[in-house]
């Protein structure tokens, strides 16, 4: 989960269009239903296949004060059945098809994403529509999926010991519960739902005005259109609800450097975690070139150093991670005893100060334009489940299709001195915190 | 006149009415079609991307896959060289020879060519199998002619340093001894020797043990007899045509010279009889079952009917071997079917996770899962589900513009027929409920190849089932030999009561 929901965020958070750039890409369709679904339609006829993804704006963020937890199960309780699917039948017909399926639960947004033969696009949109209509809400359903996400959370406790310190860093770098609650929530968090809990959060979450349905494939719009009525525009529109305020974290961490000791791990590991506040969307493009500069591939900084000359760690990975209004850039490493680790600290504040002291080369610049652009048409082009996914994220998170020339020009007007300005203004000293993790 | 008007209230109350009804019906109930799945509109035809030939003046072949939707090229080459190429004693040369030429050219240190591909944001992957090796890359469009210049080079330039040599076998060395914890990829490998040997003396695995033997002149040598322009073949996918591809391609890899090819034939393993069951001693707390036979290869009659075959009885959760031995005897944590191609030969191979004390219950019950498919033939539906799966999921594998260089490099290595992809849903539709009875009779009837890894215990009941058994350690080394009526030390010769 921790690792998809990274891989997700770094391939999709920061995504801008460059749509109009792309021999052969056309501007998708967009409409809405009267109760407020928006649909996006993209033809692509190259193979008889298609991918729904269908986003809901709702996420950890929302989950009820001592009930964190609350929408990673609903995730799950989505496969449990509706009025007219039994239990686990939405797998089973997606599979029996050839296809394939999956769900995600982030911060703010829930997918739901299948692919199938072009000619099972109804039977996907018959499934959503559903569950989005008339989810089996049973107290017997809630519990067995209560037990099986307390009995996974105990089994990654020892299994993945370091997953709870991936938590912590969001713990400290957001004092506040909506920001910094872990997504999973804790046995105890998820013990306290109640199936009114869910009913609750399922009418006020799961609803048309609250979702956007992608659809990329070899489809045509009419019939999309016709098939997407059909299904959803007799699902009732909830009433609206008021976002909810952003909070303010300028406070001084009080732990911004700790060391736990742990009984299940043997190999010492650094957690770091930094936040970027009020982030501006213009700024967007900009924090994933300097992601691909930091630490995105061997050559780049933290890697080089870290990995390939000073041999201090054996394993490094990270990544932005998106939380509405902030963003956060999070660093996982091992070493192999307590000096390296304080090696790699020392290193990690010595890149952040070259950052705000030092214009980057433009060999640099060049090589995170270039891998900026690689991942991202290999989530535009690399199959139509990205290309959905791409478009969801997009508009659940800015409520419009991209506009491609402006971001294009955005791309190209990047400049050296852009990456030293954006780290002058958003790397403080006061927002990073580490965790030294040793074995006890 | 008035019975016209009472015919007339009469029809205004059933039109009032039936306007009214379905209103009323959404309030109380739901609308018709939510009841039940919409039948499925007709399948709409595959197309392929326009794909092109040609061989160059070197030998090479060169394939273009045209995709005008992308402005990201990806280049394969496969290679007809793999690890059965590895001589006795150097298993894992193949593997070791292609990752260096990724270390070292003429022009470039291993350091120079890491930032080479950074900076030009190739993305890449070596895969070596046991007859090939394909080499994938990936690139934008703007930066191809620089990362043809650079790709060539492997090929052409490659200087091997001795330096690098040794981290290569270190770090394989490790991943090896990594692999080996996985009872499953520890496993296969097992199965595949005990299969394939004594015929095929290297079917893949790598001896880690052995990895010390590689020198530089092992990989030089390995380079100049089998890493050559006319033992291989290049995939180009992106926006361009064969003119294009063929001008950029042949002007980067001039330099790859030609030389005459050798190889020793891949020789075909014919299904047969296993008297013995092996169990492997590993100390892991679950057992894995692996049971199989060698089946036709890939371009035989029977392929279509195999994977339909493979389908019905393990290819998916809702398959005959995940449903009977979790979901209604919970003997298994899953259980699953599978089929592995290497050139002239296949095999079929089933594998299941189980406690220790149900290792002998799972074993009966996936030769009685076996038998029942020799016997009778699968009911109508369970065959068009198998089928209706097997149509689609080609569907959604052909997205990724690797799969199907991919599968044209398949084509090219197993002398498949030029249209053998095109027809692939076809030849699919076409199999029935006779063909997969005769496939399981062909390939199913022997006793199959058992092997049980877990932690070995002499009193467990079902060992019993078999007449012979060999007992190896978590090296493959044999250890003990249990007859019906004795036991073989095989460390210290010894004979006792069994």
């Amino acid at each position: 989960m921790r690792v998809f929901i990274r891989g997700l965020f770094l391939c999709l958070i920061l995504s801008c269009s460059l749509f109009g750039q792309i021999s052969g890409y056309n501007q998708p369709n967009l409409f809405t239903l009267k109760n407020g679904l928006k649909v996006i339609v993209y033809e692509d006829d190259s193979l008889p296949v298609v991918s729904v993804v269908l986003g809901y704006g709702v996420g950890s963020r929302q989950d009820p004060d001592d009930k964190a937890g609350l929408a990673f199960l609903m995730q799950h309780l989505m496969f449990q059945g509706s009025k007219n699917v039994s239990p686990m039948q939405h797998i089973n017909y997606i599979q029996n098809t050839g296809g394939e399926l999956n769900a995600a639960t982030t911060f703010d947004k829930t997918y739901f994403y299948e692919t199938v033969p072009a000619n099972q696009l109804g039977l996907i949109l018959w499934l959503e529509s559903d569950r989005m209509a008339s989810l089996d809400i049973s107290e017997v359903t809630v519990n067995r999926i209560k037990e099986m996400l307390i009995n996974n959370e105990n089994q990654r406790r020892i299994q993945e010991p370091y997953a709870r310190y991936f938590f912590l860093v969001d713990e400290i770098l957001f004092p506040d519960y909506s920001y910094g609650h872990a997504l999973t929530g804790t046995p105890d968090s998820v013990d306290r739902i109640t199936v009114e809990d869910v009913l609750a959060f399922y009418r006020k979450y799961y609803v048309p005005n609250n979702a956007v349905l992608s659809i990329s494939g070899d489809v045509k719009v009419a019939k999309v259109k016709e098939l997407v009525t059909r299904y959803f525009e007799t699902i009732s529109r909830a009433p609206e609800f008021e976002s909810q305020a952003s909070v303010d974290f300028r406070s001084i961490f009080s732990s911004r450097d700790q060391v736990m000791f742990d009984s299940l791990i043997s190999i010492p590991a650094l957690e770091f975690g930094l936040r970027f506040d009020e982030v501006k969307k213009d700024d967007y493009l900009l924090f994933r070139l300097l992601e691909y500069i930091l630490i995105n591939g061997k050559r780049s900084r933290l890697y080089n150093r870290l990995v390939n000359k000073e041999r201090i760690a054996f394993f490094l990975s990270g990544g932005l991670e998106d939380r509405g209004e902030y963003l956060s850039l999070k660093i996982f490493l091992t070493a192999n005893n307590q000096v390296m680790i304080d090696r790699a600290k020392k290193i990690i504040s010595e890149e952040f100060t070259r950052l705000k002291t030092e214009m980057i080369s433009e060999k640099e610049l060049l090589r995170a334009k270039t891998k900026y652009k690689m991942d991202y048409y290999s989530q535009l082009t690399g199959s139509n489940l990205s290309r959905a996914l791409s478009l969801t994220e997009f508009y659940l998170r800015d409520g419009n299709l991209p506009d491609i020339n402006k971001e294009l020009a955005s791309l190209s007007r990047v400049n050296t001195y852009s990456i030293l300005s954006l780290a002058r203004k958003y790397l403080k000293d006061e927002n990073y915190c580490f965790i030294s993790i040793l074995p006890r | 006149m008035k019975i016209t008007r009472k015919l007339a209230k009469t029809l205004v109350a059933v039109l009032l009415f039936s306007v009214l009804l379905p209103g009323q019906l959404l309030i109380f109930s739901q609308e018709r079609f939510r009841r039940n799945p919409p039948y499925p509109e007709p399948l709409l035809p595959l197309r392929f991307p326009p794909i092109e030939s040609g061989v160059l003046e070197n030998g090479l072949k060169l394939v273009t896959i045209t995709r005008l939707n992308s402005p990201i090229v990806t280049i394969q080459v496969l290679v007809q060289a793999g690890e059965f190429d590895s001589p006795p004693g150097l298993s894992g040369l193949a593997t070791v020879t292609t990752e260096m030429m990724l270390k070292g050219t003429q022009l470039m240190s291993a350091s120079d060519i890491e930032e080479a591909l950074d900076t030009l944001g190739i993305e890449f992957n070596v895969e070596v199998k046991a007859d090939h090796t394909l080499f994938t890359f990936s690139v934008l469009e703007e930066n191809l002619d620089q990362a043809l210049n650079l790709i060539k080079s492997f090929f052409s330039e490659p200087s091997f340093p001795a330096s690098e040599l040794i981290n290569v076998k270190r770090e394989l060395y490790y991943r090896l001894l990594s692999n080996k914890k996985e009872a499953e990829k520890f496993g296969f490998d097992f199965f595949l020797k005990k299969l394939l040997n004594p015929e095929i003396l290297n079917p893949g695995p790598i001896e880690e043990e052995e990895i010390k033997n590689i020198s530089q002149k092992d990989v030089i040598a390995f380079h100049r007899r089998l890493i050559r322009p006319n033992n291989s073949m290049i995939i180009i996918s992106g926006n361009l045509g064969l003119n294009n591809a063929s001008l950029k391609v042949s002007q980067a890899f001039n330099r790859w010279v030609s030389r005459p090819v050798e190889r020793s034939p891949l020789v075909r393993v014919e299904n047969k009889n296993f008297e013995k069951v092996f169990f492997v001693d590993l100390s892991s707390k679950d057992c894995v079952v692996l049971i199989g036979n060698t089946i036709s290869p890939i371009n035989g009659q029977d392929y279509f009917s195999l994977l339909v075959m493979n389908q019905i009885i393990g290819g998916l959760t809702s398959s005959r071997l995940f449903l009977n031995l979790r979901e209604t005897k919970s003997l298994a944590f899953y259980a699953f079917s599978d089929i592995y191609y290497l050139k002239n030969n296949g095999v079929f191979w089933i594998r299941a996770r189980t406690s220790p004390e149900a290792a002998g219950e799972v074993t009966r019950e996936i030769i009685s899962e076996l038998k029942n498919l020799t016997e009778f033939p699968p009911d109508p539906l369970e065959l068009e589900r198998a089928k209706t799966y097997l149509i689609g999921n080609f569907l959604l594998q052909l997205q990724n513009s690797e799969q199907l260089s991919q599968r044209l490099a398949l084509q090219n290595i197993y002398n498949l027929p030029d249209n053998f992809w095109l027809k692939y849903i076809e030849n699919i539709m076409m199999v029935g409920a006779d063909n997969i009875r005769e496939a399981a009779q062909k390939y199913l009837s022997n006793k199959p190849l058992i092997i049980i890894l877990g932690k070995f215990n002499p009193e467990v009941d079902y060992l019993k089932d078999f007449n012979n058994i060999e007992i190896y350690n978590n090296k493959g080394q044999l250890q003990l030999k249990l007859q019906k009526g004795e036991t073989v030390n095989e460390n210290r010769r010894m004979r006792t009561q069994f």
